[in-house]
């Protein structure tokens, strides 16, 4: 159980009053679950997801794994960015930017060889591993960076808006991809993004944000069954319920 | 060529997503030509008006248009270079002047690049040393020579010490520029992965600092030849500077000449060398480390 | 407190030498104490020697410059926006560009003498490449897209020069110009020390022969400073010239 209590980040530039980001956040993320924040652009998700994994100190609360306090990046967590082309070390090929994370990892060079090149199985790169990642189109990349995160082995991703800088039918590609890999693996995921589709289509549980300084807006489970369907799950009377309230929710606010 | 299926138009370029704001001087492209078209070669036109202009100097030379006394026609110039590779006298001088100049790159080189990237990955560091940084770097080399003289006198060391002080501030530019080059996401990854400081330095800022590092060691290198012959002709009895002054003085411009050109070989040798160095050095990047 | 450490350690270094001079760990006569230069660059600055040789020096210096920049910048951004032009010329330019400047010193003694026209030669000389190159880069890399628009909108040719070659060039031909400070100065001082009978290059030279030390680390000192000047007022400069431009903070 990872649990966020009254999250508060304020950034004081010298002289100039603080710039509250985060005023209060609390919500819990249980083992197993695929919760989605979503909030309106420039809330401070990010920040957010930077607090939890340890990244960044809050100002004040505090982020709890197990009931252990995090301050600074624990081996449970792995987080994606964005930003995969600027995330994945461009000096090394795609097995390498993953043998690299594993360097602290316990195991024989061949186990952690092993891990690498399942990892790659499984986001479907298993015949990239080779290539540097430039070389790559930008949603292989976002796969290569999924596949450093699963095989780092931590049980819970946190996703930071991975998939917002790429194409539409790329986009579902990859977000079947995540909550298959995600269902299968038994990963707890923290999914961050601005899309609210994408938020209801992913998620158990869905933590909207009001704007900055953010707060919890609500909490909503998503009743849909699973696995997902692009067609079918959006066209479903509850995924459009959700995605109405949500709507609604971030329009008051 | 890469085996890639698809290609990332705005795949991560170091060297080509940083603002280099002029800081170093930016990596003279390899030549005029190619930077951009790449493989179109030279139009024969060009060649015509370099052929054109040598005959020019041969027959205003010839003509005594040109004082011959300053300026001897090109055939007299090749003849002596000829000449002076066969006897073996101008590649002795140039072996001079080469180990001189590798031995100042390097030492130069290697401290100036370990100083600009501890300044670069250190603040505080790096704050310490700034002012004394600041008040050497501008000091033109050359004034130096006369104080080198004192303590190394005149040969071997005194060239090693001056080019290596001149080459080292392009070296350290580039390091410091360099080692702030590895974007937020990278070192936060570093971070995320467990990795410790030390591996975040060796394996993510130093690699993300070595374009910059290559281009600023490829200014450096030019640095160090034209110091070394510098000194050679203020200071140093042997060597190409020495050989080229020493001809002026006893009015032997063929010999001077001879030795100029043997000076912009062992420049344009030594970059290629090292151009094909760096591509190896970064492989990893796209076109090779080539702009 | 912060922002002391700097000076701390120059200051420390300075004191140090002082020191390691004054109780003879190093030769006193090639190592003078930090505090005779001082006063020996105080006396010599104020009778106006050290300012007048270091003046005529830095005055050819700057001249050769403003040379190089008038003739090797259009050059460059002709050759940079014109293909033919810069197949014409490349070969040339790049069979002279990897001589190091300082060793057409002699020829240039040869042709010239060794009076100011040689050393003016020279300095032009070792300015031109890196103007030259920053220059065609500059014209080179110009987006397509800008001259796109300025022929979609009908701009004369005039207009197409000051509206966008040269302010999109500028920031590349500003920093070859940068490179080509140092340079300047460098050959300045160099065609002084090898030809001449004045200038602070002479004098450094000088000194050293006849064992004057510490007129000759004044003499050094002065030349530094007037390195850090001639940089920081080129930087001033460009800084202002660049103001527009978001990539262009002068460095450091």
């Amino acid at each position: 159980m990872l649990t966020i209590e009254g999250l508060t980040k304020s950034y004081s530039q010298n002289g100039s009053p603080a710039t509250c980001a985060l005023g209060g956040v609390s919500f819990s993320v249980p083992k197993g679950a695929f919760v989605s924040l979503v909030g309106p652009s420039g809330c401070g998700k990010s920040t957010l997801l930077q607090c939890v994994c340890g990244l960044m100190r809050p100002t004040a609360g505090r982020v709890t794994l197990a009931g252990r306090e995090i301050s600074a990046p624990p081996p449970e967590m792995a987080l994606i960015f964005q930003n995969a082309a600027a995330s994945l070390f461009p000096w090394f090929t795609i097995l390498g930017n993953i043998r690299f994370v594993l360097r602290r990892a316990p195991g024989s060079k061949a186990q952690k060889l092993e891990t690498a090149r399942s990892a790659l199985a499984a986001v479907g790169l298993a015949d990239f591993a080779e290539h540097y990642p430039w070389q790559l189109s930008g949603g292989m990349q976002q796969r290569a960076a999924l596949a450093r995160g699963l095989a780092y082995g931590a049980e819970i991703l946190l996703l930071d808006e991975p998939f917002a800088s790429v194409d539409a039918q790329t986009r579902e590609d990859l977000e079947d991809l995540l909550a298959g890999v995600a269902r299968q693996q038994g990963k707890t995921v923290l999914f961050v993004t601005h899309d609210i589709d994408e938020a209801v289509y992913l998620a158990d549980t869905v933590v909207a944000l009001t704007p900055p300084p953010a707060k919890v807006a609500a909490i909503l489970p998503i009743d849909l069954p699973h696995p997902r369907d692009q067609i079918a799950s959006r066209e479903d009377r509850r995924f459009l319920d959700a995605r109405k309230a949500i709507h609604a929710l971030l329009r008051r606010v | 060529m890469y085996k890639g299926k698809a290609k990332n138009q705005e795949g991560l370029c170091p060297s080509r997503t940083l603002p280099t704001g002029g800081m170093i001087p930016p990596d003279p492209p390899p030549s005029i030509e190619g930077v951009r078209g790449g493989s179109s070669p030279p139009a024969a036109g060009g060649l015509f008006l370099l052929i054109f202009l040598l005959i020019l100097w041969e027959a205003l030379s010839r003509l005594a248009l040109l004082p011959p006394d300053a300026v001897p026609p090109v055939s007299v110039i090749g003849e002596e270079l000829w000449g002076l590779i066969i006897s073996g006298e101008l590649v002795g001088q140039a072996g001079l002047t080469i180990g001189r100049a590798l031995a100042g790159f390097g030492v130069g080189g290697v401290g100036g690049v370990a100083l600009g990237f501890a300044c670069g990955v250190f603040p505080g560091f790096g704050r310490a040393m700034r002012m004394t940084v600041e008040f050497l770097r501008p000091m033109p080399s050359v004034a130096l020579i006369p104080i080198g003289i004192l303590f190394l006198g005149l040969g071997f060391g005194l060239c090693v010490a001056v080019a290596g002080f001149a080459c080292a501030w392009p070296a350290y530019v580039a390091a410091v520029a360099g080692a702030a080059t590895a974007g937020p996401e990278l070192r936060d990854t570093a971070r995320v992965y467990g990795l410790r400081r030390w591996e975040s330095i060796v394996f993510v800022l130093a690699p993300a600092a070595l374009p910059q590092i290559m281009a600023g060691l490829r200014t450096g290198l030019a640095v160090a030849v034209a110091v070394v012959v510098t000194t050679e002709m203020a200071a140093a009895p042997n060597g190409l500077g020495s050989f080229i002054l020493e001809a002026s003085m006893a009015g032997r411009p063929g010999r001077m000449y001879a030795g100029i050109v043997a000076v912009g070989l062992v420049g344009a040798g030594l970059n290629a060398v090292f151009v094909a160095l760096r591509r190896r050095a970064l492989a990893w990047m796209p076109e090779a480390g080539q702009r | 407190m912060k922002r002391l450490s700097g000076l701390l350690v120059f200051c420390a270094l300075a004191a140090a030498w002082e020191g390691l001079s004054r109780w003879g760990v190093v030769s006193r006569l090639y190592f003078p104490p930090v505090s005779t230069i001082a006063a020996t660059f105080w006396d010599l600055t104020v009778s106006g020697l050290l300012p007048g040789q270091a003046l005529s020096t830095v005055s050819r210096a700057v001249a050769g410059l403003l040379l190089a920049l008038a003739v090797m910048a259009p050059l460059g951004l002709a050759m940079g926006v014109s293909r033919r032009l810069s197949a014409l010329l490349t070969p040339t330019v790049e069979l002279l560009r990897p001589v190091p400047p300082p060793a057409i010193i002699p020829a240039a003694m040869l042709l010239f003498g060794i009076g100011t026209g040689m050393k003016l030669v020279v300095i032009v000389f070792a300015c031109s490449f890196p103007i030259l190159v920053g220059a065609v880069d500059g014209a080179r890399s110009i987006d397509p897209g800008f001259r796109l628009t300025a022929a979609a909108y009908g701009l004369s040719r005039r207009d197409l020069l000051f509206g966008v070659i040269l302010p999109a060039a500028g920031p590349s031909v500003a920093a070859g110009f940068r490179t080509a400070v140092p340079m300047a100065l460098i050959v300045a001082v160099l065609s002084e020390m090898i030809g001449a009978s004045s200038g602070i290059g002479h004098y450094i030279l000088r000194m050293q022969r006849t064992f004057a030390i510490p007129e000759m680390y004044a003499g050094v000192a002065m030349l530094g400073l007037w390195g850090l000047a001639l940089n920081a007022g080129t930087q001033q400069v460009l800084a202002r010239l660049l103001r527009w431009h978001a990539g262009w903070k002068g460095g450091i």
